[in-house]
């Protein structure tokens, strides 16, 4: 009898065995076997592979982000889910409310990756992050009619403009100001021929100061700093005439001509500036996947992956935490902030661990975040030790020796995390 | 289900019986049935995998061979690789890295092919088709599509506004970008963040530059990545594609920029006005944005740099037989037909190095422009990229594309990108 039981214990044993086996034991051990190997798993190499890894530049940064990913992931994720969570209580509509926080893990995080790689587009027109920080930046400072233009004629910017030296004699003076790098639709519908007024023979007259602000571009050949046919002024610029002390004499706006005029002034050396707000561009957007950026971008794109995942067991466990205690905290005198801070965290102290301890082992096995967020050209920048460890076994030449030893690497790091959950965990049985 | 096995059964006894000579069969097909599996990068619903699928459904007509068909996107070398050390390969691999097709002979994968094959290439191309796909003296397979990677295209209209004609000379594409400059456009579009466009562009001013010769050398690692030759090429590349005056979001936009969106910023978005790259783009442009060639788009050779001779750099499908499964070799000898491809390059987007398929069948000037240059281009190579070990040539981030993303980066640090591009070169050729 004693034999049957043992034979019908094994029969229902078999199946989760062979499943325990053949998909994590076999392959775990496997994988330790091949660390010890060369690149196509044939020669023994010993320690090597454990000893190279670190000679990486690559590694080296994906170990610098993994860190990054460990300090700064669970903390901020448990912190919005706390704060969501204790909020959200007070919300009448509040299934609906954490529904939809929670929303973001119910979307499989390449896909999630990849959302968030367009919503940080540099480009306003199209990244939504930057679309939304343009409302502002726009609002603040409007780009101005000569955005992107240069000089083609003798002038230096400095802080405050453009900047164009002339000089005033006995018959007047004449300044030329030449612009290229703007569009043709980009300059008012008013404007029109370029004015030849400063080629002309006739001097200005004592005392004026007559000048031509134009697009120095036509289609075809074109000379640069002459007024030709088919080149047109620019309109509604306002020209300052500023003296040695930078002390402003008058000011001028150009005509759709393009031309100006000054009158009443000394003959002697002057200069004339454009001001920087006409040479404002409009704002071209954060480049939120640069090198630098770009693992602080996907961490951002990780807490609204995750947030909703911790304000959902952050409310599970607010919900089951004693009424009277908090109430008792209150009568006694207790302001709001108080009672979360020595009342409500303390209790929900084993629920924010656990929320913490999984997210930390989450951090360390980022990958589908980070090849769906990260550029081509900024996947070394971006890099974490789980990436790392499918770039070295299986892109390229695929060196399953050395990717084997990172994802033992990796394992390792893990492993006290587990140790310490586990841990926790009997416990708490224990407690009960 | 059970009608179905019992055909399978048949058709797959039928096929032993072929294999093993039996010649009672009046079948007029050199296999008479059977079934083989064929992998590309292109998956069956891509507009390039449907056409390939109609190729390969002219071919089960034919020979009665069905065919099953896995597109396995840019993951193909991965999943072959690990398919051969399975144990399980496919029976036919598309490839388009010539590359990978060493790797795959080495590890002794691939399968020679017939003699059949090896007449139908030298019937049907012209040698430079065989050489390319011949390791260590062997032909292993069959380049019945090739690409011609010389093309810059533009926006016709901002052209025609601005009465620029297409430039012949790098110093001439230079004016021209300096006056889409000077009248507020932005000249170039550079999808620096996949590293192949730059690569691209790489070989395409180091073939004018360096010359033919020097080409393959480096090509083959005869000369050093760190050589002069290629500081000099990357110096006369960098007055463009390191120009911030004259690219799309100056560097940095750049290393942002991927190959479909440097398509629609010019030509859906109107954000630039010439890009360079392979002849997909006119079929990428009309897709996402309705250019129409012509009209909308026009492209020009890439220009000759200080006088040299008109070159091409090709890119190209080979298909290789990874199993004795006879119907894998039929194949084969299928695709060097010009018949196999008629359909395909009528219907548009292909071209092929066949040089007895009639130019007039294909539907466009682009398409016809683009197989001329395949077969009359005074020079030829075929992409560097795509002949080293995919390790160094084919794998984003590191190798050749990575390198020249770094360099994009700070271009001004050429030494330091070049020692480490030659280091990974000298670890990808040691394997």
């Amino acid at each position: 009898m004693k034999r049957g039981k043992w034979l019908l214990a094994a029969a229902f044993l078999a199946p989760a065995i062979v499943v325990l086996v053949g998909l994590v034991v076999w392959p775990a051990l496997r994988t330790i076997f091949d660390s010890f190997y060369g690149p196509a798993g044939k020669e023994f190499v010993g320690l090597d592979n454990y000893r190279d890894m670190f000679r990486f530049e690559r590694m080296r940064i994906a170990i610098r982000n993994s860190f990054i990913w460990v300090i700064a992931f669970p903390f901020f994720v448990t912190i919005t889910g706390l704060i969501l969570a204790v909020l959200s209580e007070r919300v009448r509509w509040r299934t609906a409310f954490r529904l939809m926080l929670f929303m973001p893990a119910a979307i499989a995080i390449l896909s999630s990756g990849i959302i968030w790689r367009i919503m940080y587009e540099a480009n306003p027109e199209r990244g939504a992050v930057n679309a939304l920080l343009n409302i502002p930046a726009s609002m603040f400072s409007p780009p101005g009619d000569l955005a992107g233009a240069t000089p083609s004629t003798d002038a230096a910017f400095d802080r405050d403009g453009l900047i164009v030296s002339l000089d005033v004699g006995e018959d007047g003076g004449t300044v030329l100001v030449g612009m290229i790098g703007i569009r043709e639709d980009e300059i008012p519908e008013s404007a029109v021929q370029a004015s030849s007024i400063a080629d002309s023979p006739e001097p200005p007259g004592a005392g004026t100061l007559v000048g031509v602000v134009w697009r120095d571009a036509r289609p075809g050949e074109n000379e640069r700093g002459v007024v030709e046919a088919g080149e047109f002024g620019i309109p509604d610029v306002v020209v300052r005439l500023i003296d040695a002390q930078d002390q402003e004499l008058a000011t001028g706006v150009t005509e759709p001509d393009g031309s100006f005029r000054i009158t009443g002034i000394e003959p002697g050396a002057y200069r004339a500036r454009i001001p920087a707000s006409e040479f404002r561009e409009p704002w071209g957007g954060i480049t939120w996947l640069a090198p630098e950026l770009a693992t602080m971008s996907a961490i951002i794109a990780g807490i609204w992956i995750w947030g909703g995942f911790a304000l959902l067991v952050i409310a599970s466990g607010l919900a089951s935490i004693p009424r009277e205690l908090q109430e008792a905290a209150r009568v006694d005198g207790a302001n709001e902030w108080q009672v979360f801070r020595r009342v409500t965290v303390p209790l929900l102290a084993p629920v924010l661990g656990v929320v913490f301890v999984t997210l930390t082992i989450n951090a360390l096995k980022m990958f589908d975040l980070i090849i769906g967020i990260a550029p081509g050209s900024v996947q070394d920048e971006a890099n974490v030790i789980a990436l790392e460890m499918w770039r070295t076994a299986f892109t390229g030449l695929g060196n399953r020796g050395l990717g084997s030893a990172i994802a033992v690497f990796l394992f390792v790091l893990i492993l006290p995390v587990m140790v310490f959950n586990i841990r926790r965990f009997r416990i708490e049985e224990e407690r009960r | 289900m059970k009608f179905v096995r019992l055909i399978a059964f048949f058709a797959v006894f039928a096929l032993v019986a072929a294999a093993c000579g039996d010649d009672d069969t009046d079948t007029t097909a050199p296999t008479g049935g059977g079934e083989i599996e064929v992998v590309w990068i292109r998956g069956a619903d891509h507009p390039e995998g449907i056409a390939f699928l109609e190729v390969l459904a002219q071919f089960t007509a034919e020979t009665g061979i069905q065919v099953n068909y896995q597109g396995l996107g840019d993951d193909l070398a991965t999943i072959l690789s690990t398919r051969v050390q399975g144990g399980d390969p496919p029976d036919v691999a598309v490839l388009a890295q010539p590359g990978l097709l060493k790797d795959l002979v080495a590890r002794g994968a691939a399968k020679p092919v017939s003699q059949t094959v090896i007449d139908g290439m030298a019937a049907n191309f012209a040698p430079v088709w065989s050489d390319l796909a011949t390791v260590d003296g062997t032909l292993y397979g069959v380049y019945f599509k090739a690409g011609n990677k010389s093309l810059v295209f533009y926006d016709v209209q901002v052209f025609d506004d601005l009465a620029i004609t297409p430039p012949t000379t790098w110093d001439e594409w230079i004016a021209v970008s300096q006056t889409l400059a000077d009248n507020g456009y932005t000249a170039l579009a550079v999808a620096g963040a996949d590293g192949w466009t730059l690569s691209d562009w790489f070989e395409n001013v180091y073939v004018r530059t360096a010359g033919q010769e020097k080409y393959v050398q480096l090509t083959n690692h005869e000369i050093p990545w760190t050589d002069q030759s290629v500081v000099d090429a990357l110096a006369v590349m960098a007055e463009l594609v390191a120009n911030p005056d004259f690219v799309l979001g100056g560097r940095d936009g750049a290393l942002q920029t991927n190959f479909v969106a440097s398509i629609t910023a010019v030509f859906a978005t109107a954000d630039a006005v010439v890009v360079e790259g392979p002849g997909d783009i006119a079929g990428i442009a009309k897709e996402e944005a309705g250019a129409e060639v012509g009209t909308d788009l026009d492209f020009f050779p890439f220009p000759s740099i200080d006088g040299s001779p008109a070159a091409v750099l090709g890119g190209g499908d080979v298909a290789v037989a990874l199993t004795d499964n006879p119907g894998a070799m039929a194949l084969l000898e299928f695709l060097t037909t010009p018949a196999a491809v008629e359909t395909w390059a009528a219907a548009g987007g292909f071209t092929s190095p066949n040089q007895n398929l009639d130019l007039s069948l294909y539907p466009d000037e682009l398409s016809r422009a683009v197989a001329e240059g395949l077969v009359n281009a005074e020079v030829f190579v075929f992409d560097l990229s795509d002949l080293v070990p995919s390790a160094f040539g084919g794998t984003a981030g590191a190798g050749i594309w990575g390198g020249l993303q770094n360099w994009l980066q700070n271009p001004d640090n050429v030494a330091a990108v070049l020692a480490q591009i030659e280091a990974e070169a000298e670890a990808a050729m040691a394997e």
